[in-house]
């Protein structure tokens, strides 16, 4: 007769768990097309932003450069993750 | 978070307005919105990471990175930029023997590799000795960035790198700017991976002298003197 493999229910409910984790895998949550623009608003509204005069439009940053006869400072960042 | 730091730091700097007033300040925010002009603009521009401050011409040209993140730092960015701009007008309405100086330009913005810089450097015709002793530094700079920012994966590869930056510690030059750091850092793991306990010690006491007395950099060091005494230890042994 074979020996059956005795395993502690602790042991087993922990391993039951994890069985249980792997079939069924935290689902990612992509942030909605709502949830971006209220970001990019968010970052837009910044209390630098007003503070250093930024123009968040890069035609008209190349067109005041051309008129001012100035280099363009660009400041490149993010709103779609901390 | 670095934009973060950033934007509360110098961006908020009650000096920053004045010096926005003799740029265009550009705000370029990577939102993902599906459809948004001009979204992959810093891929565009090589940019890798968040935050990244560049000078750039009128038509969008990359002219400079800014590192420094003070507002001292970025006029004195830009005062490299309208010098370098000024010089390429100059050689464009056809002024002659600015080669050199075009070159220190380039090389003080990074906007020439250590290859390219170094052929136009051999074919200058008419250089003064102060010119000369200012490319060689830049050379040596743009050599030692070259390494660093290039620096392959491999180990092997990276023991090669790591000869080559040896090579120049032991020359006497050293590299000024911002490159200083990351070479002696890089040449601290190599010392370490070597074996080279003088190496390591002169790594040691470079850093020392760079680093900001803050509690990352004592630790830092700290970690490296560890290290150092386990290599004479072994040494002893």
């Amino acid at each position: 007769m074979k020996p059956t493999l005795r395993i502690a229910p602790a042991l087993a409910g922990f391993l039951l768990a994890g069985a249980a984790a792997a079939q069924q895998p935290a689902e990612r949550q992509e942030p909605s097309q709502e949830d971006l623009v209220a970001w990019r608003d968010a970052k837009l509204a910044k209390p630098f932003v007003a503070h250093g005069g930024w123009i968040a439009d890069y035609d008209q940053a190349r067109a005041l450069a051309r008129e001012r006869g100035q280099v363009i400072f660009a400041y490149f960042s993010r709103s779609y993750a901390p | 978070m670095p934009c973060e730091a950033l934007e509360s730091g110098a961006l908020s700097d009650a000096a920053f307005p004045a010096f926005a007033k003799r740029v265009v300040p550009f705000l370029h925010v990577t939102t993902h919105i599906p459809g948004e002009k001009y979204d992959g603009l810093l891929k565009e521009k090589g940019g890798r990471g968040f935050p990244t401050l560049l000078f750039l011409d009128q038509d969008g040209e990359v002219l400079a990175r800014q590192g420094e993140r003070s507002v001292a730092a970025f006029e004195a960015t830009l005062k490299q930029v309208q010098g370098y701009l000024d010089l390429r007008r100059r050689a464009a309405a056809g002024e002659a023997g600015l080669d050199a100086a075009v070159l220190v330009a380039e090389l003080r913005l990074g906007r020439v590799g250590f290859e390219d810089a170094r052929s136009r450097a051999a074919a200058l015709q008419k250089v003064s000795a102060d010119q000369r002793a200012e490319l060689d530094q830049l050379l040596l700079d743009a050599e030692v960035r070259g390494i660093l920012e290039n620096m392959p994966r491999e180990a092997e590869k990276q023991a090669a790198a790591g000869k080559r930056l040896a090579e120049i510690a032991a020359s006497g030059r050293l590299p000024t700017s911002e490159v200083q750091r990351g070479f002696w850092a890089f040449l601290s793991r190599y010392a370490a991976d070597q074996k080279d306990a003088a190496l390591l010690e002169s790594c040691i006491q470079n850093l020392r002298q760079i680093l900001p007395d803050d509690e990352r950099a004592r630790q830092y060091l700290a970690n490296l003197e560890a290290k150092l005494q386990e290599l004479r230890q072994g040494a002893q042994g």
